[in-house]
């Protein structure tokens, strides 16, 4: 069969299949360099011969992502032609809204600004809708510059600065008008200092410092996902009221924990706090404040000192709905807490009152050194098998523990002896980070 | 039930709620009223009709695509919807190419959407990663470019 016996409209149908991403994105992700190829798509099936070329340059929604990459070797080749490849593309989109990325093919651009690409985006700031940046300090002046006031419809902004960038700060004035803004993930830069309201943002990350959380309930109310590292030293004593914030995660001080309002907290992540904060205390103080310990569905705990274990204990013991625990210490020293005691305390059939964590599904759990203790197997097989397999005492009912996470590490150290559970569906991933959100 | 004859003159005798999965048949059945006359399906054999057949009665009970899943779905729901994820689909789907293609132009005359979306993403996963070359190879397409235009096109990228 030859592809004219294909109705043109089933190719459309099929090349719509074909140029879909390979990886789901995930909000507030770069796409991966990786996926050049799927990206081109496109490109490739106008390669085939003249009919599909027309037909795929005929299909405006084919060329509303474009994913750019820009490497040394296009200013030694010519640059021109790949601007006016990327000119073309988006002319072939007839005015959609567009996904656009740009970003080096490692880690940073090195000695060569994609400048010359972002001015061609610059001339088409009105059709951005959802952008992944990887940027320059001259391409940010020029955003600054150009496109404020000129991206209407622009949804979602993932922006990351080159680790070659300039020590200087630099805020991102050129989305402080963006009506339409619900994702905003930002690393080393900061929020533009006069800005109208993002009414729809729903998602803001700040890898780094946010410089003024406290203005966050007034400019974005409606914000359900808040990210930050926060190492101010001074907070002014104001409440930061956020009606549908669902998932906080703070990496600092938790000196702002105190400020927040947030009636509707299901996931809460702590890492890396300040000592001298006394951070387990603040939490249990929080929980106080708040009464958010029943609500809470995800709490994450990540500490560079030894943990309280006690503490710890007091506060699994009044979060009953937990599904999903977080356990990170960098500290090698802790080892004795982090892998016989906080394990222990999990286990079903060592504990001698109610089961800590009934509800407890998934469990991640980083640590220096690799796991190897029988405490935490003997835990991870008794929550395996729940309330049914254990048969615990009545008041003792408890969920399955259906996922365990570790840290990344080229030994799968617990595979071997937790082999029979994993056979039977447990799953067991070595696939955890100290900083990321584990949730 | 509904009498269905295939072009190869082969009488099929399906229920009617498995036959109304293609828009066709719904529309005929509704145009000509309460009947036993069999009706035609000029543009299918009946090697291809078994495979059509097996996938409605597997696919049944599945609840009507939605309106959704056209023009405002997210990037994920894309993604998800791009995959064809049932072990059954993938089996069914694991044909030789011309009756992958014979399908395809069965669920387009006789308008079953689920079919022709499936069979679309089965062909789409076929050709993903594959070489201009072996693009062309599995769809018997001759290169028509002249040498400056495919040295041209080939050119074109923006991602490396």
């Amino acid at each position: 069969m030859s592809n004219s016996s294909l109705p043109v409209e089933v190719l459309q149908h099929i090349f719509s299949f074909a140029c879909l991403p390979c990886h789901p994105r995930p909000p507030g992700c770069m796409p991966e360099a990786g996926c050049a190829e799927c990206a081109n798509y496109a490109l490739a099936l106008g390669r085939i011969c003249k009919q599909w070329r027309d037909i795929a340059w005929n299909m405006p929604e084919l060329w509303q992502r474009l994913d750019i990459i820009v490497t040394a070797r296009d200013y030694e080749d010519d640059l021109a032609n790949k601007l006016q490849l990327v000119r073309e593309w988006i002319e072939r989109s007839k005015s959609r809204p567009l996904t656009v990325s740009v970003q080096p093919l490692g880690q940073s651009y090195g000695y060569c600004s994609p400048l010359p690409v972002f001015n061609v985006l610059a001339d088409y700031s009105k059709l951005l809708k959802d952008l992944y940046l990887h940027t320059t300090d001259d391409c940010l002046h020029m955003l600054n510059r150009n496109v404020r006031g000129h991206i209407p419809y622009l949804e979602s902004l993932v922006i990351t600065r080159d680790r070659n960038a300039f020590s200087t700060p630099i805020t991102l004035d050129f989305i402080s008008d963006a009506p339409l803004l619900r994702v905003l993930v930002y690393e080393r830069l900061g929020l533009p200092r006069d800005r109208n309201p993002w009414p729809k943002l729903t998602r803001l990350a700040v890898h780094g410092n946010l410089d003024e959380p406290f203005h966050l309930g007034q400019l974005s109310p409606k914000l359900e996902y808040l990210r930050f590292g926060a190492h101010v030293n001074y907070m002014p004593m104001v409440t930061i009221p956020l009606r549908f914030l669902k998932s906080l995660v703070i990496d600092g001080t938790m000196r702002t924990l105190h400020h927040f309002d947030v009636p509707a907290l299901e996931s809460l992540v702590l890492i890396n706090p300040d000592r001298h904060d006394h951070p387990l205390q603040a939490l249990i103080d929080f929980m106080d404040r708040t009464q958010c310990d029943l609500q809470l569905r995800s709490l994450g705990i990540g500490l560079n000192f030894a943990f309280d274990v006690e503490a710890l204990r007091s506060i699994l013991s009044r979060t009953v709905n937990i599904r999903h625990l977080y356990i990170g210490s960098f500290m090698a020293s802790d080892y004795r807490a982090l892998t016989r005691k906080i394990p222990s305390m999990l286990d079903p059939k060592a504990c001698e009152e109610d089961v800590l964590l009934p509800k407890l599904e998934t469990l991640h759990y980083y640590t220096v050194d690799p796991v190897r203790s029988a405490d935490m197997l003997n835990m991870i097989k008794n929550r395996w098998h729940g309330s049914i397999g254990l048969s615990i005492g009545a008041g003792k009912d408890m969920a399955k523990l259906r996922k365990v996470r570790f840290a990344k590490w080229d030994e799968e150290v617990l595979a071997e002896k937790l082999k029979a559970e994993m056979k039977q569906g447990l799953e067991v991933t070595y696939d955890l980070s100290y900083f990321d959100d584990p949730f | 039930m509904v009498i269905l004859i295939t072009s190869d003159n082969v009488k099929y005798v399906v229920e009617k709620d498995v036959a109304e999965l293609s828009v066709l048949v719904k529309n005929m059945l509704e145009d000509i009223g309460p009947s036993d006359e069999p009706i035609p399906l000029h543009n299918v054999t009946s090697t291809v009709f078994n495979k059509v057949l097996e996938y409605c009665i597997y696919h049944r009970n599945d609840p009507p695509p939605s309106d959704d899943d056209e023009g405002c779905a997210s990037p994920l729901h894309k993604y998800l919807a791009s995959h064809i994820c049932s072990e059954w689909d993938q089996r069914f789907f694991d044909v030789d190419q011309a009756l992958l293609f014979d399908i395809i132009l069965a669920a387009n005359y006789l308008d079953i959407k689920t079919l022709l979306d499936d069979a679309c993403k089965a062909v789409a996963h076929l050709i993903q990663g594959k070489s201009t070359e072996e693009i062309r190879g599995i769809f018997n397409i001759v290169n028509d470019f002249t040498p400056e235009e495919e040295a041209r096109v080939k050119k074109e990228n923006v991602s490396s």
